[in-house]
């Protein structure tokens, strides 16, 4: 059993060590550091539609309308209307189901809809970076809270409520839910999800202090015995930013157990970090909470992540991360399992370079003689992305990555190769380019521009893409065409009309 | 049945399968890179010292069904010219690239380079076979002569020991011998000449000892524009064709 006491004692030398570190002078405002994106690629169509919203939130009116062919062609719609007291946002996927995903906000106080909390530091809702926060709609095809959201404040004190009830898709095993997806798709079983959320909080200049109740309930019981159709969290977060350093907290408690997440981050002068010490015991996760621990969240664990950046010269920057993470309850000494990265960036006025090399370890169950093997095979990746300006019209560019795993099951390696050429014109721009990829059985998760933020590859193939940008004023045109030359010799467009008025 | 036999040779000759003589310019003269400049020969010598970019089609012996393209792009910062490309043989039983990363620097006459290549072949859609390995270069001109040093494939079985050097007898006309050592096969000796007729034209020969014999091209030149075409031929094989269109700066 390990006790709390020992959990106490890291965070009050964590506490400790970041007091010390605030009295440090520091000279600049502290960035966002990520040095390890691989590890989210889930949250990519999010994030995007979260950064499409934004773009439209400076005027009263936008819209996106996206086609794409292939094999079984899909549109989406994207919608943003805004008056004085009236915000309309929302989004529309048309597939062979449809998902739409839509929000009305009043007074910037009420909304109505589909919604995404953000609280803390992503125990029970999704992580934010400052105050507490009702979001846009997700992307169409991602499930969400649906229902009411009321935020009042009073002087320094704010109050946010929440309710959603509705019936949503779940994968069902003996009547009892298995699954909850992400995304919506055809799962044949649903379940009625109700959530309930009270959040209190003061707020000053440079903190914000807070409570949360939280209340969770499936219609459904679960597989899983360690999860319950029926769960109560209370938590508390807070969070500090002095301009130069960032400390935050969040510690949520359940009926079963409790997690904790922490995180300190600075800069000072050409010199950025940030620390993060997690803890999640037995801890049911909340559906549309943030993930805890990045890099596993199936059993008791505790996760240090680190990330520094060093700014070596105005056009040379150098970034390292790692997270380790351990598991709770083994017989022997735990293994820590790491992601760890290094990236090194470079541009000035026409050239762009970035190389990234990761270590990621990862525990694979080999059976072995009617037994189970756990062993964690080496695995790396190098990936290398370079830009240079020719001319004022004219830009070459090529991205490249390998991935080497140890061959202990059925993972192995694999590399992708793109070259590109642009032409660059003040209505617009044309992109032109050749990938090749060799992953066999491999399964390569690369990010990209289409809806979903990345595109997973295997087999060996090449491919041939045309990319077409024209702007008109606020409104823009996107083409993207992709030929695979080998394989089934796929077409695949893309069609995107965007406007703001 | 033919086009099965051409893979087999093909698979059995690990010096043609590194490749390399795919670009327009190095099939027409025999790999003699000393005399090239093209950047797609980047992938033969690390120490070309051209920027530009490069990509090619080569049809090896005339074989329906083997198809080979190639990329590559090269851009200079101050004395530093790093490189890019890869190369992609594909047939629906066969696939092999060869994408490589290169750095050279130049100071005054002296280049010294290197490259790295990540080869991969495999069978049909099995897992295939990744193979890491090196080239190092040394080249030194001096007005109308250059001599060129280069350690190739290290780490493969078709690693070679390559001296080649090139006079300029005239403006228009470029000679070039070489000789490698492999170590593992027979040594091969290269010569090759190019001629330019006018602003525009170009015409590129060669001979080699072994296996292709002849090699011969045309290069038309457009202000920065290049458009090359050339063939290769072989004692048993028909020709190899090459064609590649090249932007340099």
């Amino acid at each position: 059993m390990r006790s709390p006491w020992i959990t106490l004692g890291k965070f009050c030398l964590l506490v400790v060590f970041c007091l010390f570190a605030v009295e440090l002078k520091a000279e600049i405002e502290h960035g966002s550091l990520s040095v390890i994106p691989d590890l989210i690629y889930e949250d990519l169509a999010d994030i995007e539609t979260t950064e499409l919203y934004d773009a439209f939130s400076g005027f009263n009116g936008g819209v996106k309308l996206d086609y794409y062919f292939r094999e079984d062609p899909f549109a989406r719609t994207t919608l943003h209307l805004k008056s004085s007291d009236l915000l309309l946002q929302g989004g529309f996927w048309e597939q062979n189901y449809r998902a739409p995903n839509f929000q009305v906000r009043l007074l910037d106080s009420i909304v109505l809809g589909n919604y995404r909390l953000k609280v803390g530091e992503g125990l029970v809702f999704s992580r934010s970076s400052g105050t507490p926060q009702v979001m846009s709609p997700p992307h169409p095809r991602s499930f969400s809270p649906q229902g009411l959201s009321i935020d009042v404040a009073v002087k320094d004190w704010h109050l946010m409520s929440s309710y959603s009830r509705v019936k949503r898709d779940v994968r069902i095993s003996e009547n009892k839910i298995s699954y909850l997806p992400k995304s919506k798709g055809d799962y044949l079983g649903s379940s009625m999800e109700s959530i309930g959320s009270l959040i209190v909080w003061h707020q000053q200049d440079r903190l914000n202090v807070g409570a949360l109740y939280y209340h969770q309930e499936y219609d459904k019981g679960f597989v899983r015995a360690d999860q319950d159709s029926l769960l109560q969290v209370v938590g508390i977060f807070a969070q500090a930013d002095t301009g130069q350093h960032m400390l935050s907290l969040e510690w949520a408690l359940q009926k079963s157990g409790s997690a904790l997440r922490t995180e300190w981050g600075m800069s000072s002068g050409c010199f950025q970090q940030k620390w993060r010490y997690s803890y999640v015991g037995d801890f049911q996760r909340p559906a549309y909470a943030g993930k805890p621990l990045l890099l596993s969240s199936l059993d008791e664990r505790d996760e240090i992540l680190a990330e520094l950046s060093f700014t070596i010269h105005p056009s040379l920057v150098a970034e390292a991360g790692t997270v380790q993470s351990r598991r709770f309850g083994d017989l022997g000494d735990p293994p820590w399992l790491s992601h760890s990265s290094l990236r090194v960036r470079y541009q000035d006025h026409d050239s762009r370079l970035a190389g990234t090399v990761k270590l990621i370890d990862r525990e694979i169950l080999t059976a072995v003689d009617s037994s189970f093997v756990t062993s964690i095979p080496k695995h790396y990746r190098f990936s290398l992305q370079g830009a240079h300006r020719v001319s004022k019209a004219f830009e070459l560019d090529f991205a490249a990555r390998y991935h080497y795993q140890e061959k202990v099951a059925s993972l192995s390696s694999g590399a992708w190769w793109q070259q590109g050429v642009s032409l660059i014109h003040d209505i617009g721009s044309l992109w032109a380019g050749l990938s090749f990829w060799s992953s066999a059985n491999y399964k390569m998760i690369l990010p990209d521009d289409s809806d979903v933020g990345y595109e997973t590859i295997g087999k060996n193939s090449a491919r041939a893409e045309l990319r077409c940008k024209v702007m008109h004023r606020s409104t823009k045109l996107e083409l993207r065409l992709r030929q695979d030359l080998k394989q089934d010799k796929a077409t695949n467009l893309d069609l995107s009309l965007s406007g703001k008025f | 049945m033919f086009r099965v036999l051409i893979l087999i040779l093909m698979l059995s000759a690990p010096f043609l399968l590194s490749g390399q003589y795919y670009s327009a310019t190095s099939n027409a003269l025999s790999g003699l890179s000393i005399l090239s400049e093209s950047v797609a020969d980047y992938s033969l010598s690390p120490v070309l010292g051209e920027s530009g970019i490069s990509s090619f089609y080569h049809r090896p012996f005339n074989t329906p069904g083997i198809d080979i393209f190639g990329l590559h792009s090269a851009i200079a910062k101050n004395d530093l010219i790093l490189a890019v490309g890869t190369s992609y043989l594909g047939h629906k039983d066969y696939c092999r690239q060869n994408p490589y990363l290169n750095l050279n620097w130049t100071y005054q006459g002296l280049i010294v380079g290197a490259t790295g290549h990540l080869l991969y072949d495999a069978v049909g859609q099995e897992d295939g076979q990744y193979l890491w390995s090196w080239d190092l270069g040394l080249k030194y001109t001096y007005q109308g002569y250059s001599a060129q040093l280069l350690l190739l494939h290290k780490d493969l079985y078709d690693e070679a020991y390559q001296i080649s050097v090139k006079a300029s007898p005239s403006r228009d006309v470029d000679l070039g011998i070489g000789y490698q050592r492999n170590p593992n096969m027979e040594d091969l000796l290269s010569l090759g000449i190019v001629v330019r007729l006018n602003d525009y034209l170009g015409v590129l020969s060669s001979w080699q000892n072994q296996q292709s014999r002849f090699g011969g091209g045309l290069m038309l030149h457009l202000g920065q524009w290049s458009i090359g075409y050339s063939v290769r031929s072989h004692p048993d094989l028909d020709l190899s064709h090459a064609i590649s269109l090249d932007y340099s700066w």
